[in-house]
């Protein structure tokens, strides 16, 4: 709701005790620094026996200085105390006191304001229909990411056609309306992940904040609205709200002995692709930190030791692993550069391209299904479950051999890639490409995509391969989100049909330290 | 499909189930003679045989066997021929088999296409390469 107002979010303590008593500190668009201390007291009055507990924090806020990179030694101008309920007579008489003693400090006078209920739905209001959904599917929608337990894996299906809706894709908007639309859809990603932060349940909170950034960008894009001026202050927030909750998963997952979740009896599915999409976050955090501060410099270490220097033994489930295998290479040629990391890619080509040739198992499924759609046909008849991959085959197509071979090519590992060549010629290569850029930044793009097989001729020369190989625009992909590879590495994670030929050469450029500018 | 108003109070379930299998029939013709019609305009003339009226026998299917590419696995065994069409009926490819077996000449002429083939492949397969 700050960002819908023009604020600029420099700082939130939702995830971090770095900052005592500030739990939110932004700019005010003239300028002042300002703090707010959160207190949850839905429908009820804070008392003065709650505000025993506060006013120490309010003091802090009120007169330390802040610890944040840009803003050292700066005192709020302004401070908040903000509630979700209402607020005791007593307790703003308290407040006018402590006001007192910090005039006499030399401190401006009414330094310590407040924000209730009254004031909240005042803001709610102002971002009028946008805010809640109005339609009856979507309100239902919202109502199941409300029941979802919140320890699954983010159901993005549902989440989807809310973003839609809210950003109004089907339509046109002017820039004002879509500020107004981008500041909804936020504080709706909020409530709709209730549940999930409840249960703490990191990977589902960084999904939907990777869409929600990813949405608005998009949105914008389609528009044709300038994405510095309307949109990227929301953005940011919901960067920095990822870069935290990445910080909390590394914490989390460096307690931990083993890392499994829920029933260890069904942990054999799902154990080593959690491990490859872990280390792939990690990286992405290492990436993210080692590119501007680490917030939390002890993490540097965590980081490093929780990303394994060798892969677990069948880690490739589908090709939907490919994107968090490149990310975890890219890591471990920054951290430990060595030609093995590219013989590793060069294995990994050749073991896909023998399986999607029919010589090495069954193919493996396309990056539109995901671990837990593979594990549900490989366990289909002991689970008594429909088939996902019904209908559908893999054998003889690849959505990611073209991104590895790419990798090779890039390395000059020319001998490498002419004994792949044979197999490579052998299969078609997929690519989707959306009609328009801003439809990349989405969960599914309908029919506003093409699907391209290209077949590779059985004879090329390597300069033809290695211009195809060079060529890095991504002109298929959002400029705001190639503006911020970080984000854009984070999201093909994610959602891995989105690591197309296109988007990996860019990000092999900016992220392989071989060719990294 | 068409149910009318006159039917409704005579029809069954297998009834209905019928309309639904003639409807269902319908759109699976529709849809295989598009499919076949689009396959048929990118087919090259180097890879097309005309048939001429004839019906299927031996020689007409040595002439498919010599004008297709024809691809192998790794072994050198020929890829299973998928056949579809009204001129493919289970009659006339039991008598084309029947005919190969009991002429000793037509055999072997299918061997040497077959050889031939494999031949073509092997040189197909021995150019796969990163040149340069």
């Amino acid at each position: 709701m700050l960002t819908g107002q023009g604020f600029h979010i420099v700082h939130s303590t939702e995830h971090t005790p770095l900052e005592f008593g500030k739990d939110v500190i932004a700019v005010s668009p003239d300028g002042k620094l300002v703090g707010y201390q959160l207190k949850g007291h839905p429908d009820g009055t804070l008392k003065p026996r709650d505000f025993d507990s506060i006013r120490g924090q309010l003091e802090q806020l009120a007169t330390l200085a802040v610890a944040i990179a840009g803003f050292e030694g700066r005192v709020p101008e302004e401070c908040y105390l903000v509630t979700n309920g209402d607020i005791d007579e007593a307790v703003y008489h308290q407040i006018q006191l402590l006001n007192a003693s910090l005039v006499q400090r030399g401190h401006p006078p009414g330094k310590i304001r407040t924000i209730t209920r009254g004031q909240l739905l005042d803001w709610a209001q102002s971002l009028g229909l946008s805010l809640w959904p109005s339609e009856m599917q979507d309100f239902g929608n919202l109502v199941k990411l409300l029941n979802c337990s919140g320890d699954e894996m983010f159901p993005v299906q549902i989440f989807d056609p809310l973003l839609r809706n809210t950003l109004n894709f089907e339509g046109e908007l002017k820039s004002a309306e879509l500020s107004r639309r981008v500041t909804s859809a936020g504080v709706m990603t909020a409530v709709a992940l209730h549940s999930f932060s409840r249960q703490r349940n990191h990977v589902a909170e960084i999904t939907a904040w990777t869409m929600f950034a990813t949405y608005s960008i998009a949105a914008c894009e389609k528009n044709g609205i300038d994405y510095s001026k309307h949109c990227s202050e929301a953005v940011l927030s919901a960067r920095d709200s990822i870069y935290d909750l990445l910080g909390l998963l590394c914490e989390e997952a460096s307690e931990r002995r083993v890392m499994f979740e829920g029933d260890p009896y069904s942990e054999f599915a799902f154990y080593r692709p959690r491990l490859l999409l872990i280390s792939a976050l990690m990286a992405v955090y290492w990436i993210w930190s080692q590119g501007s501060t680490w917030t939390r410099p002890h993490h540097k270490a965590l980081v490093e030791k929780l990303i394994p220097q060798a892969l677990p033994p069948r880690w490739l489930w589908g090709e939907g692993a490919i994107p968090s295998f490149l990310t975890y290479i890219w890591f471990r040629k920054m951290v430990a550069p060595s030609d093995g990391n590219d013989m590793i890619v060069a294995k990994v080509l050749a073991a896909l391209l023998r399986n999607k040739l029919g010589d090495d198992g069954e193919p493996l499924a396309s990056p539109y299904y995901d671990a837990e759609e593979v594990a549900q046909h490989q366990y289909r008849e002991l689970l008594g479950c429909p088939d996902p991959f019904e209908g559908d085959s893999f054998e003889g197509h690849s959505y990611s051999c073209e991104s590895l071979l790419m990798c090779l090519v890039r390395s000059d590992l020319k001998m490498v890639c002419q004994e792949l060549w044979p197999d490579f010629t052998k299969i078609g290569h997929e690519r989707v490409v959306p009609d328009q850029a801003w439809q990349f930044g989405l969960y599914r793009t309908g029919d506003a995509a093409t699907n391209e097989t290209k077949m590779y001729p059985p004879m090329m020369r390597w300069s033809e391969l290695q211009e195809i190989c060079q060529e890095s625009m991504a002109i298929d992909v959002p400029a705001a989100l190639k503006a911020d590879p970080g984000l854009l590495l984070l999201f093909v994670n994610l959602f891995p049909f989105r690591a197309t030929f296109s988007a990996v050469r860019f990000l092999h450029r900016e992220f392989d330290e071989k060719t990294a500018v | 499909m068409e149910i009318k108003f006159d039917e409704i109070p005579e029809l069954t379930l297998q009834k209905t189930m019928a309309k639904f299998d003639e409807m269902i029939l319908d759109m699976v013709r529709q849809q295989t003679g598009f499919a076949l019609e689009r396959i048929g305009e990118e087919i090259p003339d180097s890879q097309s045989v005309d048939a001429k009226g004839k019906t299927l026998d031996a020689e007409l299917m040595l002439q498919v066997l010599e004008t297709l590419q024809m691809e192998f696995h790794s072994d050198g065994q020929p890829h299973q021929l998928h056949v579809f069409g009204g001129l493919f009926t289970a009659e006339r490819q039991k008598a084309i088999d029947e005919q190969f077996q009991n002429d000793p000449d037509l055999q072997i002429r299918l061997d040497e296409v077959i050889a031939k083939k494999r031949e073509e492949w092997r040189a197909r397969e021995a150019c796969r390469k990163l040149v340069g």
